[in-house]
């Protein structure tokens, strides 16, 4: 390396140590004879405009950076498209911001080239993983809805992990937290992301995890883009958001995880619910069970209340009634069809007699009239069989099936039969007696006689253990005899 | 993995929990239960609610931080955020 040798410049000490400003300038001197004119190409980086007018940012590749300086005189000569990430070429001279120490370039041109290397790497990362499935929404697992735990891999200084435990401890305040701390950018960062990632899965009752930082240039973000990065989300089983930057950046870590918030407050509400909105669900169920019950209650009040309008369950006497008058009217028929047999019978006989004794001597006669007497009589006792036999076992059956219905056995049950003594009728109304009226009440055994006071047309009290059936909207029992018509009433012709 | 009934012996999770406490309450709306199921499934159902309050109440906030030791065991200790 040439050194030109400028005395003016260079104040070399006799003895003892130079000052700082000394060895600056000495060193001032050497790079800016040797590098007064410099042509290189980079990727902008850390790109800065002052309010002063002047800009800096880092011109930098894979292994190396450095500073460069765009005086305001030449920032208006800046590339429109100059950005973070922007593959741009440099002309400028080295020389050395003596205060801080650090060499810089000065620029006096930028050129842009393209899109710079880091994006580059992005791209080509993005579509690696995206062929090999990683990004695939298959693999993205659902996030628990009430964690318990949640892990979370950033740095331990900063507001990102600050406004992560604020938002999870506001929104549900059991929440428990587990922090794996870890550098969120420059040299290590990957590994120790990793590394949190790992150890965070391997944790017991571990349920959904946060893995993010703050904004920051992609260069800043960049580990959140690595490979290493990507496929410990890929391979974590614990549900893994992924908050990286602010909204509009985008990484490979949001790509690959289960769910992408744009940012690390956003990702703690993703995370845990809101305690006062399950709250209010939870109040608005209370309502939706006491309602319920409440329904079902009145939908069986209501069916009961239909069961008690009925009118055989107001009025059970009606169906022995019913069932009496039926009698009644069956045997009148059966004793008028038995006569009626009879009497043709005794017509077809006399007929046949009187027809007999036209024809026959008086012998014959008498023979023939003994001949009908004994049939007569044989007509007669088989009459008395006939009825015997065929009615009477139907009337014994008869009978016995309305051993309940018999009246006898109504009023033996506490029913009675009241007769208004001014008509003579039945009374079954309340509204037809007035004050002062006569009663007579037929009962079980004997009848009792006695005077109205007063009458009010309440609902009779509830028969306790008829066999009256609720007719048309009961669905009765099983079990029991099945002859009876749909109305409750019994049917005397029933073959069973 | 969330049961319908907590039945087992192990405590039902917040999730379980809630999820019971809706089939109670559509049941109960549908009408397909008889007075006995009904009342019986209005105690278990305000049981449920009771238990969920519970969980809600609760503010007990726990933040650690997960230390490696060298034989590569996870450790945690408690952890205050930096104001």
């Amino acid at each position: 390396m040439s050194v030109l040798f400028d005395p003016n410049r260079i104040s070399v000490p006799e003895e003892g140590p130079e000052t700082v400003w000394q060895l600056t300038a000495r060193i001032r001197g050497v790079l800016e004879d040797e590098f007064p004119k410099v042509w290189v190409v980079g990727e902008v980086s850390n790109l800065k405009r002052h309010t002063s007018g002047h800009v800096f940012f880092t011109l930098k590749d894979e292994r190396a950076g450095i500073r460069c300086v765009v005086w305001k005189s030449a920032a208006g000569r800046l590339p429109p498209e100059m950005a973070d990430g922007l593959e741009v070429e440099v002309r400028g001279h080295i020389s050395v911001f003596e205060s801080q120490g650090n060499y810089q370039l000065y620029v006096s041109r930028v050129v842009a080239r393209g899109v710079g290397a880091l994006e580059v790497a992005f791209r080509r990362l993005k579509e690696k993983l995206q062929k090999e499935g990683l990004f695939d929404p298959a693999h993205k697992k659902p996030l628990p809805a009430f964690p318990r735990r949640v892990g979370v891999v950033t740095s331990p200084t900063g507001a990102a992990v600050r406004d992560i435990i604020h938002v999870l401890s506001r929104r549900w305040p059991a929440i428990e937290i587990v922090l794996a701390p870890s550098r969120v950018q420059g040299e290590g960062a990957t590994a120790e992301i990793v590394r949190g990632i790992r150890n965070l899965n391997r944790l017991p009752r571990l349920d959904v995890l946060i893995v993010g930082r703050g904004g920051g240039s992609l260069e800043d973000l960049w580990p959140f883009n690595e490979e290493a990065v990507a496929r410990a989300i890929f391979a974590s089983e614990v549900p893994v958001v992924s908050a990286v930057g602010h909204e509009t950046d985008f990484s490979i870590s949001d790509f690959v995880a289960d769910v992408r918030a744009p940012t690390p407050s956003a990702a703690a509400e993703i995370a845990v619910k809101d305690r006062r909105e399950v709250m209010a669900a939870l109040d608005a169920t209370r309502g939706r069970l006491t309602r319920g019950l409440r329904h079902r209650l009145e939908v069986m009040r209501h069916g009961l209340a239909l069961i008690e309008k009925s009118r055989y369950f107001r009025h059970p006497q009606e169906l022995v009634l019913g069932g009496v008058q039926t009698l009644d009217e069956v045997a009148g028929r059966l004793v008028a069809s038995v006569r009626g047999l009879a009497a043709d019978r005794r017509v077809q006989l006399e007929g046949a007699a009187s027809r007999l004794a036209e024809h026959a001597p008086r012998v014959a006669r008498q023979r023939a009239s003994g001949a009908v007497r004994m049939l007569a009589f044989r007509l007669r006792a088989a009459q008395r069989t006939l009825l015997v036999h065929r009615w009477g076992a139907r009337v014994g059956a008869l009978a016995e099936r309305l051993t309940d219905l018999d009246p006898d056995r109504v009023l033996a049950r506490g029913y009675s039969r009241t007769v208004l003594e001014r008509t003579g009728a039945s009374l079954t109304r309340a509204a037809a007696a007035r004050g002062g009226d006569m009663l007579r009440t037929l009962l079980s055994e004997g009848e009792v006689l006695s005077e109205v006071t007063a009458t009010s047309n309440a609902r009779p009290v509830r028969a306790e253990q008829n066999q009256a059936r609720p007719g048309k909207t009961g669905r009765g029992t099983p079990g029991r005899r099945r002859k009876r018509r749909t109305d409750g009433t019994p049917t005397l012709f029933d073959d069973r | 993995m969330p049961k319908k009934k907590p039945a087992t012996p192990k405590q039902p999770t917040f999730e379980q929990r809630l999820a019971r406490l809706e089939r109670i309450v559509e049941k109960l709306e549908s009408g397909d239960v008889g007075l006995d199921e009904s009342l019986r499934l209005y105690a278990e159902g305000a049981d449920l609610l009771k238990a969920c309050r519970k969980t809600l109440g609760e503010a007990e906030k726990k933040i650690t931080k997960l230390t490696e030791t060298a034989g590569g065991d996870l450790e945690e200790e408690p952890f205050e955020p930096q104001e």
